[in-house]
């Protein structure tokens, strides 16, 4: 793991829900930023991160597909001791979901960190994960980790055997799944959203 | 009661269960024992309708209902319970919610929030039970004595009227089976409930004392007798002597 030169200052996080703008940010230096971006009907959105130095961004993107949808995902590391953590959770409910992450390291940076993990359910759709490391130096540490399945039927199974209907194991571990890369606080709140839609 | 007539069932074509009956009456303590791999986690799976195993003949009722022509969470609703060898973990899904959402679902009504952390608390000090599992993800970091005394927790709120314990005590220190024995017998006196049990080791039997215990080979029951057959398996093993008799097999 790569070691952070100096100590980080400022830490926001951003939560982000249902949102079909595309998204940019610049994280300043010695900053951490974490994103939450979650969506039950995916479609097509951008999201743009740009770093420069000594700052950590961690980016959970947790998306439903409904109809066929396109996100892409773009990081821009042009400095030295940066970490780059994007982690993606979405399930495909029909039709195809395809998700581009795409992360680039300049030439003559050093000391950075990148990871990308991607998981995906595959329900009746379709998902393509194209994960995308462009790194044009030898001083970094970068990873990408892409997975695609289907729920555990032995976890469907044992919930049914507690008296819980397929389609409510279905949903349960289906929240679990989308809401693993969430902070309790920001599960409340999508969970309070729910509510009120219900 | 549970009838088990003509049962026959396989997994990727391969005959396990070949014609076997078994009745079970309310409130009795059954116990089947047989070699390994003879079938008896088959037999308990079959009975909750786990989709990977084929009845091709036979039927299993409950109190007259058919169980072939129900879904697994339908025959968890009529109350029965299974306790699998090796329970499996689910992450982000904790014991308290799986719960809510169980008891939610079979009685179709909304729960007594203080009643049912209660009733939690109340078993997991019955079970020698840390009541921190409670809100933790189901038996994910649990080692194999926990995951049990979790189900047995499972098993508190739920209710069950019928429970199916496929070898309850492996993984048990000897602690942790007078604990879980404990609360098994604790809960058949109060509930009454009858209990179909797996084991290898008669010391279970000590325990909880059946009021029959089955021998299941070649896909069948092949002898049935008292608790002392139990203790005859351990002294002779499964030979050929032990293992027949005049064909009854209820």
């Amino acid at each position: 793991m790569v070691m952070m030169n100096k100590i980080l200052t400022n830490k926001k996080v951003v939560n982000i829900v249902n949102e079909s703008s595309d998204l940019y940010y610049q994280v300043n230096d010695n900053e951490m930023l974490v994103i939450n971006y979650y969506n039950d009907n995916q479609k097509k959105i951008n999201i743009e991160l740009r770093q420069s130095a000594n700052s950590y961004v961690v980016l959970n993107v947790s998306s439903i597909i409904k109809n066929d949808a396109l996100v892409n995902i773009s990081s821009y590391v042009t400095g030295n001791d940066n970490r780059t953590i994007i982690n993606v959770r979405t399930i495909c409910e029909a039709n195809e979901g395809t998700f581009n992450v795409i992360v680039k390291a300049n030439e003559n940076t050093k000391n950075n960190e990148i990871i990308e993990d991607l998981k995906g359910i595959n329900e009746n759709g379709n998902i393509i994960f194209n994960p995308i490391l462009e790194v044009d130096t030898n001083e970094i540490d970068a990873q990408h980790f892409a997975t695609i399945g289907s729920f555990d039927k032995n976890e469907l199974f044992y919930l049914q055997t507690k008296g819980i209907s397929l389609k409510s194991a279905y949903n349960l571990l289906k929240k679990s799944f989308i809401y693993n890369l969430f902070s309790d606080e920001f599960i409340d709140l999508l969970n309070k959203g729910k509510e009120k839609d219900e | 009661m549970l009838k088990i007539s003509n049962l026959t069932a396989k997994i990727e074509n391969k005959v396990v269960i070949n014609n076997m009956n078994l009745q079970i009456n309310d409130g009795e303590i059954h116990v089947i024992m047989g070699r390994n791999g003879i079938g008896k986690s088959t037999l308990c799976k079959v009975i909750m309708q786990d989709k990977n195993y084929e009845v091709v003949g036979g039927d299993i009722t409950y109190n007259g209902k058919n169980l072939l022509d129900l879904q697994t969470y339908e025959i968890a609703r009529e109350k029965i319970m299974l306790i699998a060898q090796n329970p499996i973990a689910i992450e982000g899904v904790t014991n308290a919610e799986l719960l809510r959402t169980s008891l939610r679902e079979i009685k179709n009504e909304n729960i007594n929030i203080f009643d049912f952390n209660k009733k939690m608390e109340d078993a997991c000090q019955a079970l020698d039970l840390d009541s921190k599992f409670i809100h933790r993800e189901v038996n994910v970091g649990a080692s194999g004595g926990e995951r049990k005394k979790i189900e047995l927790l499972h098993a508190a709120l739920l209710e069950p009227s019928f429970l199916i314990l496929d070898e309850i005590d492996s993984g048990l220190d000897v602690d942790a089976l007078k604990v879980v024995c404990n609360f098994i017998n604790d809960y058949h006196h109060k509930s009454n409930c009858s209990i179909l049990m797996i084991t290898h080791h008669p010391h279970l039997i000590e325990y909880i004392k059946p009021n029959f215990v089955h021998i299941l080979d070649e896909g069948k029951i092949t002898k049935t007798g008292d608790y002392h057959l139990a203790y005859e398996i351990e002294k002779a093993g499964y030979g050929a002597n032990i293992m027949v008799e005049d064909g009854n097999d209820e």
